[in-house]
């Protein structure tokens, strides 16, 4: 062919394909296309016309065909490959949309509006990959994302702040959503999202701000935001505004689903029932649940460990999502299932998870151990310790305080490692993290750490997978960890992670599990969700190989009693202080009588603490007994504000409260008594601690009080009524201090270091980890 | 629409099935009061006249309904049970107190089971918390039976009538309180439980003489009678046969709930007949239909303020028994009819049935020596409050005079030869070489065979034409037309034969495994001379005994050495009703 002829036969093909796309005949122009010996290779124009065209005419089927044409031969432009990318994911092939992005663009795209398609790439990949579990984006590909990326609309703008916050970056998130709320000040999403954030990063009383205004306005959050109050109001305590909020739920005409989260949410598990028969008469339209509905309502059973109630749901026909029928399927509850399925509402209604799958061990088909297995060792290779998180807490102080006594004793730091299941710095879980780092053990954050399989065997996922939520997701992810590290020994530490390592101990057969509850049973603190575990605590005090641990005497009997065992089936194991830290005050005894007595106390801000009633014992000291007093407070906590107004009420307007003061000589070093008016407590760390430095301590005898408290002599303690009024207690602190102040402080300090000591600690945890109480660390 | 006799609806919301429920039936002042079961409050509320939550969860599980539907409303608290935490309890009462106060809404009324719940609920709360009106005590002797959370099995011991003592056992769930409460005297086991000491001091009610009693109003008994699916007429003959000496007795209504086909035949007979269908009949999902048959035999069961259910068959369907654990249905005795004779193979499980009744009755079986069934040979584990009566034979006989020769061959058109009468059942072994030795031996003998078709069986698609066959029912009415009679071994036909016809009979006991034992029943006849047996695995005597029967049916050979058992119904009658009699106080 000749260049005049060629350059004809084009014209007259480009003539033809801009006729047929006038006519809106794309799927004759492509035919007419590839037929015309004109290939994308050598003539990428036409194609791209018509991809163009048929795009703008809404043919994505056809746009798609022409782009991947285009595709394969190399040819695609980059608008047209983000085009590309646009449509994966609408369909929601968040891999394919990333391959385009990633190929044509690179991992870091300049381009705004590329860089916006492939954060969404990322989000949804974080959504697919979630399953069942919480929502987690990796954090640096969302710093990546977020870093010189413009955003200009609200679409932007939400995408990368939820980056930011599902993956932990909760001040960058902050930062972005505050730019968000600068530029686009009517658009809800960015006030939602504060709160949200603010909920991560533990600011509750600004989160509830926020989600208050919310509620009030009434419209389509309302209902979310009554919800996240009634959450919120729960962690501070304020069980006031919960019988409001719930109050107001009540009240409004809830969809189903969501009133069987209400009741779940506050805990009531005979509405649930209620609910849950009445879902299985049709519902409100008394005729049959629809398909989403139902799959709500039994997704929110499942995850409440109401296992029993929904299987007898799917009896009754009501539809169940994949992911839960799965489970039923896979524990035996299916249509050809071994198990026998509950005939009515009370036998399902006792049907729980993981009560059903206990004696777990024999839900495994695990073969019986012989008598006295795993014997005892004379060194241990490997422990694992676990805990939630290394935030401000006494327990957590306790746990790097366990670290450093077992090393301290002879432990080799290469043969402990940490696990935690999230050190979120922005959420406050990393308080105590140097202090871990400094001692040169490996540390696991279960949060972060990159799974390469996430699959589980059959027989874990059985098991794992019917969990309710919360433990779900803690076992998945220690099950994970405990196959990489294979320890001798695995130490949960509190009980939410004690509980979690009677599951994936369980399933991945390590020797021993120790499970250290920190404080008093959950029954006895009013904890129904960990009350609910009760068979679960029950079947680990049972397995002779496990361990359950408790910090102090009281604490040890509460178990005991709310398990129905024996006291000898829960170890102590006492809490340790760092007595190089807490050393005798040098000025002991050495007080002027004529100066104010220093009256402290060191506890968070909460109702649980009661101190109202610590500030009204000060006041009534002052006022009915005439005792010169300076109190002093060091705690943080949402009661803060509260208390300093009724410290104006109450006479005590010189009250100064400190915060984030973790210092020994701070803390105890200024003051000459301490007062602890807890209405709950496990093992009081202050009072060993106050102790230790010579303090004289009046505290009310609830937990492990007594436990922790020197009673012998002249020099003993102050033991309180757990119930005390104000009155009393002032009257007998009145009798008590002078005495008490004017004591020598040896035989406190004493007793602080022999019950409490580093040494003592490492003993009995060695003993646990290797069987062997003759074993040294 | 309310029916005769209804004055006001009560929608109940909550478990249907909650002993509370159930007890309201036995306050007199809801005498005539219809309970509704109630799903969605919103729904059917313009129907109702008022509602009566069951508990304070199924008042904020509704809350918004409730206050919608309108109309008044009743919240019955409960104190503290075992499946509540304290805690749990606590947060629940304050929630819904808190609600009633926020609400705009004043049509509600708080009430608890007892006086002493009432207080101490008032105090903790807040709110006017009121008693329910307490049910008037039973005076009538009977056990104590503790009730216990922790168990679904009470037990409970009483004297026999010759003197010794006797421990019996029965499964608690399957109750309607309010029958619960004339059986046994009840208290609570489990010493920390408020809410079932309140539930079971409500149930025994007040020893109070100046509580009104509520006694239904004197009328005859009521009965319904529920008939299965069988394979033949047995069922409802029999039921027919005891439902006839009831009328006689005391003018009994006897309703009958059918699913057999044989309903034209009650109605025939003068029978009230409820027809229904099962879920084979529907093609329904069978948990589906059980549900909407127990709503529809509750709905029934309230309507005719029905004094007994008498069911008839082997196993009793869950919809009966969920029916008469239904709010309404309590004052209602049962009456198991059961016959003997069961395969001795038949797994004893069924009896564990027993324990759903007030009565079981076995009607006589002349062949009760051969009985190895484990209704003679083994024991039920959980009786419950059952008593037992045997009766004689029981067949429609004493009821339906017997039409002469002549009438009978008129009405089936019989000419004046000799004819053996066929009525066999559907299983055995080589029916064709019977068949044809039937005909064969009947021919040689000069005798017209009268092949009977069931009243259940559609007409045979191409029938013989040397083949005559008659519909006809019952047989024994028309006995008198027929020289001999070869028949299958079934509980009626055998009894009309035995007791009430002297002619040749030809037992051709069926060995379908469903059915009760007719091998044995037949060969007690044959043993005693009154019938010849053609048994299936036999084959080589066949030829032999229907030669020797035609040969009888021929020369007119009388059988006048059958038994003559006289047809007394009164210790039936009065064990029935006096179960009729215990729920209409």
């Amino acid at each position: 062919m000749t260049e005049s002829n060629s350059l004809r036969t084009l014209a007259q093909v480009r003539r033809q394909v801009v006729q047929l796309c006038a006519k809106e005949r794309f799927a004759a122009a492509q035919m007419y296309l590839a037929g015309s010996g004109c290939p994308p290779e050598r003539y990428p124009g036409l194609w791209e016309y018509l991809a163009r065209r048929s795009r703008v005419a809404k043919a994505d089927a056809i746009a798609h065909n022409v782009r991947q044409v285009m595709w394969n031969a190399r040819v695609l432009s980059a608008d047209l490959a983000l085009r590309e990318a646009e449509h994966f994911l609408e369909k929601g092939d968040f891999r394919n949309a990333t391959f385009v992005i990633e190929s044509t663009f690179g991992q870091d795209p300049h381009d705004r509006e590329t860089r916006h398609l492939l954060a969404r790439c990322y989000q949804m990949q974080a959504e697919a990959e979630t399953g069942r579990s919480r929502l987690r984006t990796n954090r640096d590909i969302a710093l990546r994302m977020d870093t010189g990326f413009e955003a200009t609309t609200p679409e932007e703008s939400a995408t990368i702040v939820d980056l930011l916050r599902f993956s932990g970056a909760l001040e960058r998130a902050t930062e972005r959503n505050e730019e968000a709320r600068a530029r686009f000040p009517d658009d809800p999403r960015f006030h939602l999202r504060l709160a949200r954030i603010h909920e991560q990063m533990r600011n509750p009383e600004a989160a509830i701000a926020i989600w208050r205004q919310v509620a009030d306005a009434g419209g389509s959050n309302r209902i979310e935001a009554l919800f996240k109050l009634y959450a919120l109001n729960e962690q501070l305590d304020r069980q006031d505004q919960m019988d409001r909020i719930a109050a107001e739920l009540a009240l409004v005409p809830l969809s189903l689903p969501d009133r069987v989260q209400m009741a779940i949410q506050i805990g009531q598990p005979l509405i649930i029932t209620s609910l849950a028969q009445f879902a299985a008469r049709g519902g409100p339209s008394g005729t049959r649940l629809s398909h989403t509905e139902g799959t709500r309502i039994c997704d929110s059973l499942l995850n409440n460990g109401d296992l029993g109630l929904v299987v007898w749901l799917r009896r009754q026909r009501v539809p169940v999502s994949d992911a839960a029928r799965n489970v039923l399927e896979s524990c035996g509850f299916g249509q050809n299932g071994h198990r026998d399925l509950p005939d009515t509402l009370a036998e399902a209604n006792a049907l729980r998870s993981p009560d059903f799958m206990l004696p777990l061990s024999k839900f495994l088909n695990q073969h019986p151990k012989p008598v006295g297995w795993p014997g005892t060792r004379g060194n241990i290779n490997k422990v694992l310790l676990i805990n939630g998180t290394l935030g401000g807490g006494g327990a957590e102080r306790q746990f790097v305080e366990l670290v450093r006594a077992l090393i301290a004793n002879g432990m080799p730091p290469e043969t402990i490692e940490t696990g935690f299941f999230n050190l979120d710095p922005d959420r406050g879980f990393s308080r105590f993290l140097p202090d871990l780092e400094k001692l040169g053990v490996t540390i696991h954050d279960m949060h972060t750490r990159r799974i390469i399989n996430s699959n589980l065997p059959s027989g874990a996922s059985t098991v794992i997978e019917a969990l309710p939520f919360d433990l779900r997701d803690d076992a998945r992810a220690l099950w994970h960890l405990l196959n990489e590290v294979r320890p001798d020994a695995l130490h949960g530490w509190q009980d939410r992670a004690g509980l979690a390592c009677a599951i994936a101990g369980t399933l991945c057969a390590v020797e021993r599990v120790i499970m250290s509850a920190r404080n008093m049973s959950p029954v006895g603190r009013a904890d129904r969700r960990l009350s609910a575990f009760r068979a679960l605590y029950q079947d680990f005090v049972d397995t002779p190989n496990f361990a359950l641990t408790a910090n102090s005497l009281a604490g040890a009997a509460d178990y005991a009693q709310w398990l129905d065992r024996p006291l000898a089936k829960v170890r102590l194991l006492r809490n340790a202080i760092d007595t190089e830290k807490f050393q005798p005050r040098t000025n002991a005894g050495k007080r002027d009588p004529h100066a104010p007595i220093r009256i402290g106390g060191v506890f968070r801000l909460v109702a649980n603490k009661r101190p109202l009633l610590w500030l009204e014992t000060v006041a009534a000291l002052r006022r009915d007994h005439g005792i010169n007093l300076q109190p002093k407070l060091f705690g943080t906590g949402p009661l803060r504000d509260a208390l300093l107004a009724a410290a104006q009420g109450l006479g005590v307007e010189d009250l100064t409260i400190e915060s984030g003061e973790t210092r020994a000589e701070a803390l105890y070093g200024d003051i000459d008594m301490m007062l602890l008016t807890s209405r709950v407590e496990g093992t009081p760390n202050v009072v060993i601690e106050a102790q230790a430095c010579g303090l004289p301590v009046a505290a009310c005898d609830v937990g492990g009080v007594s436990d922790a408290l020197h009673q012998r002599g002249e020099t003993a303690g102050l033991l309180l009524a757990a119930d005390v009024s104000a009155a009393d207690a002032a009257a007998r602190i009145a009798a008590w201090h002078v005495a008490a102040l004017d004591s020598p402080i040896g035989p406190r300090v004493s007793f602080a270091r022999r019950l409490f000591g580093a040494d003592v600690l490492a003993r009995e945890a060695t003993a646990l980890y290797t069987g062997n109480p003759d074993t040294k660390a | 629409m309310k029916g005769a006799g209804i004055h006001r609806r009560l929608g109940l919301l909550g478990d249907w099935t909650d002993p509370v429920a159930q007890l309201l039936e036995d306050l007199p002042s809801e005498q005539n009061t219809e309970f509704v079961p109630l799903v969605d409050p919103a729904a059917l509320a313009s129907d109702l006249d008022g509602i009566l939550a069951l508990s304070q969860a199924d008042a904020l599980a509704h809350l918004p309904a409730l206050i919608a539907s309108g109309k008044p409303c009743r919240i019955v608290l409960r104190r503290r049970g075992p499946a509540n935490a304290t805690s749990e309890w606590h947060a629940g009462l304050r929630w819904l107190v808190q609600c009633l106060t926020l609400a705009e809404w004043t049509n509600w009324e708080l009430v608890a089971l007892t006086e002493e719940a009432a207080r101490e609920l008032s105090a903790e709360f807040g709110l006017l918390v009121t008693p329910l009106d307490p049910l008037t005590q039973i005076q009538t002797e009977r056990p104590r039976v503790a009730i216990s959370r922790n168990t679904d099995v009470i037990s409970f011991a009483f004297d026999t009538e010759n003197g010794g003592r006797e421990t019996r056992r029965a499964r608690l769930s399957i109750y309607n309180w309010v029958r619960l409460r004339r059986l046994a005297q009840l208290f609570v086991a489990d010493s920390d439980d408020p809410e079932l000491a309140d539930v079971i001091s409500f149930a025994n009610g007040t020893p109070d003489a100046n509580l009104p009693a509520s006694p239904r109003t004197k009328r005859t008994p009521v009965i319904l009678a529920v008939v299965p699916n069988g394979v033949g007429l047995g069922h409802v003959t029999r039921m027919m046969g005891i439902a006839r000496a009831l009328n006689q007795s005391q003018n009994a209504r006897v309703v009958f709930w059918s699913y057999s086909r044989a309903a034209e035949i009650l109605q025939a007979a003068g029978f009230e007949v409820v027809l229904r269908q099962n879920a084979v009949h529907l093609r329904a999902h069978p948990p589906s239909w059980r549900q909407w048959e127990t709503l529809e035999f509750a709905r029934m069961i309230a309507h005719l303020k029905a004094d007994l259910v008498s069911y008839d068959g082997g196993t009793f369907d869950n919809f009966v028994i969920d029916a008469l654990r239904m709010p309404g249905c309590g004052r209602c005795g049962v009456l198991w009819v059961r016959r003997g004779m069961l395969r001795p193979e038949t797994d004893a499980a069924m009896l564990e049935a027993e324990q759903f009744c007030d009565l079981v009755l076995e009607p006589g079986d002349l062949a009760v020596e051969m009985d190895k069934g484990p209704t003679r040979t083994k024991q039920a584990q959980h009786k419950g409050f059952t008593q037992y009566v045997n009766s004689p034979p029981i067949t429609l006989m004493p009821f339906l005079p017997r039409y002469s020769r002549r009438e009978a061959k008129k009405l089936l058109q019989l000419g004046w030869r000799r004819h053996c009468l066929i009525s066999l059942g559907g299983a055995f072994g080589d029916w064709d070489q019977l068949k044809t030795l039937i005909s064969h031996f009947a021919a040689k003998n000069g005798i017209g065979l009268i092949w009977a078709q069931s009243p259940l069986a559609p007409p045979p698609d191409n029938p013989d034409a040397a083949t005559s066959i008659r519909q006809f029912y019952p047989v024994n009415r028309y006995l008198n037309a027929f020289d001999g009679v070869i028949s299958a071994t079934g509980y009626n036909s055998y009894h009309e034969l035995m007791l009430g016809y002297d002619g040749p009979v030809l037992l051709a006991p069926t060995n379908n495994v469903r059915l009760d034992d007719q091998v044995a029943r037949a060969s007690y006849a044959d043993a005693q001379g009154w019938a010849h047996v053609v048994y299936s695995d036999r084959l080589n005597e066949q030829a032999r005994i229907i030669e020797k029967f035609m040969q009888q049916v021929k020369s007119d050979t009388r059988f006048q050495n059958r038994p003559k058992t006289p047809w007394n119904t009164d210790a039936l009658s009065k064990a029935i009703f006096d179960v009729c009699a215990r729920y209409s106080k």
